[in-house]
């Protein structure tokens, strides 16, 4: 294995380095030591760091808004909670987006039951959703919406491991740890993603 | 990197909900209260739930005891023979319609299993709250 870990996924690396650059390597190393030292304010600084990411996580996951945001809210809350147990020579990243996955996927799971059990779909914008959705808002243009929503209809292995290498950096090795599934199971979920995804953005 | 994974890198994702950070913020400092004061939802159930053990096992054990030694001092003082035998064989409900005779005995006897039995389910409910 090489000193960065497993990344051998069949394509190029993104260009951050865990999804964090130096300087915010720093800032997060100093915000968690703060926290730990008593100064609660400082989780406010993780908190506006990484809410944008881990919802956009949470919300490609479940693809349910209101969902995405409790599962959001329940990550910090948790990694607030277990802050202790965070090893702050690591990225902070992948260890949030790590709590953030086994709550979107208790909440997929957990959410699952009832709609069975009530009839009521559980992803009602599995199919390609409107682009003045506001989900969308902070897509800015019509390329951004495309693939936002091929990604979106990718199963959910898939399109989190998608969102977890490519749009945040993550090592394969990472990914896999925050999925619960091997490196070879992510390899080959990033593999099938990236074809459908060519084949689903070709078609006119 | 191809074109694919350039865009995949820079893929835009939803507007944050409004007042997120704020919620956020506010169930931490929530509990950061409660650790503050060393109290919370999970622990109170906790003391409670250790509250009804302390509670349930000396009842169980008070009931057993006074259920038995009820028996116990039935068969010694004679109001009673230990013969399980013709139970099952001759004369069984006439035993049955004897035992049920209001004594004090019978009292303490009754009062000592429906302890136990309070004790008993006292612990089962604890058991099946914590599955």
């Amino acid at each position: 294995m090489s000193p960065a870990g497993d990344d051998n996924s069949g394509g190029p690396r993104p260009s951050t380095a865990d999804g964090e650059a130096s300087v915010e390597i720093a800032a997060v190393r100093r915000a968690v030591l703060a926290v730990r030292g008593g100064d609660k304010e400082s989780f406010g600084f993780l908190v506006e760091l990484y809410q944008q990411r881990l919802f956009g996580l949470t919300m490609m996951m479940t693809r349910h808004r209101e969902g995405a945001e409790e599962v959001t809210q329940d990550a910090f809350v948790r990694a607030f909670s277990r802050l202790h147990l965070y090893d702050e020579s690591r990225p902070f990243y992948p260890w949030i987006a790590t709590v953030a996955v086994r709550l979107a996927q208790n909440w997929l799971s957990r959410h699952g039951r009832e709609s069975k059990r009530t009839g009521a779909l559980l992803e009602p914008d599995r199919e390609p959703a409107s682009p003045i959705e506001p989900v969308d808002a902070l897509i800015t243009d019509e390329r951004g919406h495309q693939l936002w929503r091929s990604v979106a209809a990718l199963p959910s292995g898939e399109r989190t491991a998608v969102v977890l290498y490519y749009r945040d950096g993550m090592k394969v090795n990472d990914v896999a740890r925050a999925l619960g599934v091997t490196s070879g199971t992510v390899k080959t979920f990033l593999f099938r993603a990236r074809k459908k995804l060519r084949g689903a953005l070709e078609s006119p | 990197m191809n074109t694919l994974e350039s865009e995949l890198h820079d893929l835009q994702g939803p507007a944050v909900p409004a007042g997120l950070s704020a919620t956020i913020a506010s169930r931490v400092a929530h509990i950061d209260a409660q650790h503050q004061t060393g109290s919370s939802p999970a622990g109170d159930d906790k003391r409670a739930a250790t509250g009804r053990d302390r509670l349930a096992w000396p009842l169980l054990l008070v009931g057993l005891s006074v259920g038995l030694g009820a028996q116990i001092y039935r068969l010694a003082s004679g109001e009673s023979t230990l013969d399980l035998l013709s139970v099952r064989t001759a004369g069984s409900l006439q035993r049955v319609v004897d035992l049920a005779q209001p004594s004090p005995t019978l009292a303490v006897l009754g009062a000592g299993v429906l302890l136990a039995l309070t004790g008993l389910f006292a612990l089962q409910r604890d058991d099946l709250r914590r599955l």
